[in-house]
């Protein structure tokens, strides 16, 4: 069932049936979406949760002016962002280190199966200021295009592109940094 | 080169346990059971619900701003009443019965004197002020 299919079955009045197909069709891609932001599976898992709470509180606002997918990706990116900007609070309030508990986040996680570079290339990301790390992660990891992107984020083509090439040159850099020291 | 690095790095892979993904449409599918759509009735209901507290605030801080500056007339007013304030004022006629009207020009030297001595005047003042005009 494609988005268009999705949407009129909603409108025809089977809500419970659309959402089910949103669910079944969006789970995976947002899960994804959101374990490249937050990194752990737990946090992940709890935020998913919310976010198709939050889908389905939203969906009788839904107004067809975007296309589903940019606005389920819209909803999870920004609650994505909010979940770490609670996190930046409470570390700050704790005296912690966002950064450092991240990174920490990124050792400790049983699920990677990544290699020192992948880690690396995470860790680097999480220190991205917010807007380079959302599209860099956009991009890179969703393989999202930039007039996509734009749609989700409400910034333009050129200022994304410009975002993703700092993101891409920090990234680059750290990187390298920690693969050839000296 | 640096550009080769991001190239040569292939993104990171996570796990998930086992059988995950099923689990989680299975536990996300009993949303709409438990959650119930919000209309946009409901989602506008807290901003109204701030509007007329402001206005409800609004209303009633004027209705006691109006209130309070009342009573401080009043009391004034009551203070200076309480004093006899009132009474410290000299009683003189008002000046349009002085100056208009058929009389006027047939004001005597005893009138003034009177009209002295009625707003407590000394008599040796008087006849001090008489002195030095040569009377």
């Amino acid at each position: 069932m494609d988005d268009k299919e999705i949407l009129e079955t909603y409108g025809s009045g089977q809500r419970e049936a659309a959402f089910n197909q949103i669910v079944a069709k969006y789970s995976e891609k947002l899960y994804w979406l959101v374990r490249h932001f937050l990194c752990s599976h737990e946090d992940t898992d709890d935020l998913l949760q919310e976010i198709f709470v939050k889908v389905w509180q939203s969906l009788p606002s839904f107004r067809g002016e975007s296309k589903l997918y940019t606005w389920l990706y819209a909803i999870a990116t920004n609650q994505a962002l909010n979940f770490l900007h609670k996190q930046k609070i409470r570390a700050v309030l704790n005296f912690k280190d966002i950064t450092t508990e991240m990174e920490n986040k990124i050792d400790e996680d049983q699920h990677f199966n990544g290699d020192e570079a992948q880690r690396l290339l995470l860790k680097a990301m999480g220190r991205l200021p917010e807007k380079q790390r959302t599209v860099f992660s956009l991009r890179y990891f969703e393989d999202l295009s930039y007039e996509d992107i734009s749609e989700i984020l409400g910034t333009s083509v050129g200022a994304l592109k410009a975002s993703y090439h700092f993101a891409a040159e920090k990234i680059k850099d750290e990187i390298k940094k920690y693969s050839e020291p000296d | 080169m640096g550009k080769d690095i991001l190239d040569k790095t292939s993104k990171p892979s996570f796990g998930v346990p086992e059988g995950y993904f099923d689990r989680l449409q299975v536990r996300l599918q009993e949303i709409p059971g438990k959650e119930a759509p919000v209309s946009t009735w409901q989602k506008s209901k807290p901003y109204l619900v701030m509007a007329a507290c402001f206005l409800l605030s609004l209303i009633a801080g004027t209705g006691i701003l109006k209130m309070t500056t009342g009573q401080n007339v009043s009391d004034a007013d009551q203070f200076y009443y309480d004093l006899g304030y009132a009474d410290l004022i000299p009683v003189t006629y008002d000046a349009p019965s002085l100056y208009e009207g058929e009389g006027a020009a047939e004001i005597s030297s005893e009138d003034i004197e009177d009209y002295l001595i009625a707003t407590g005047v000394s008599v040796n003042r008087l006849a001090y002020s008489e002195t030095l005009n040569g009377k």
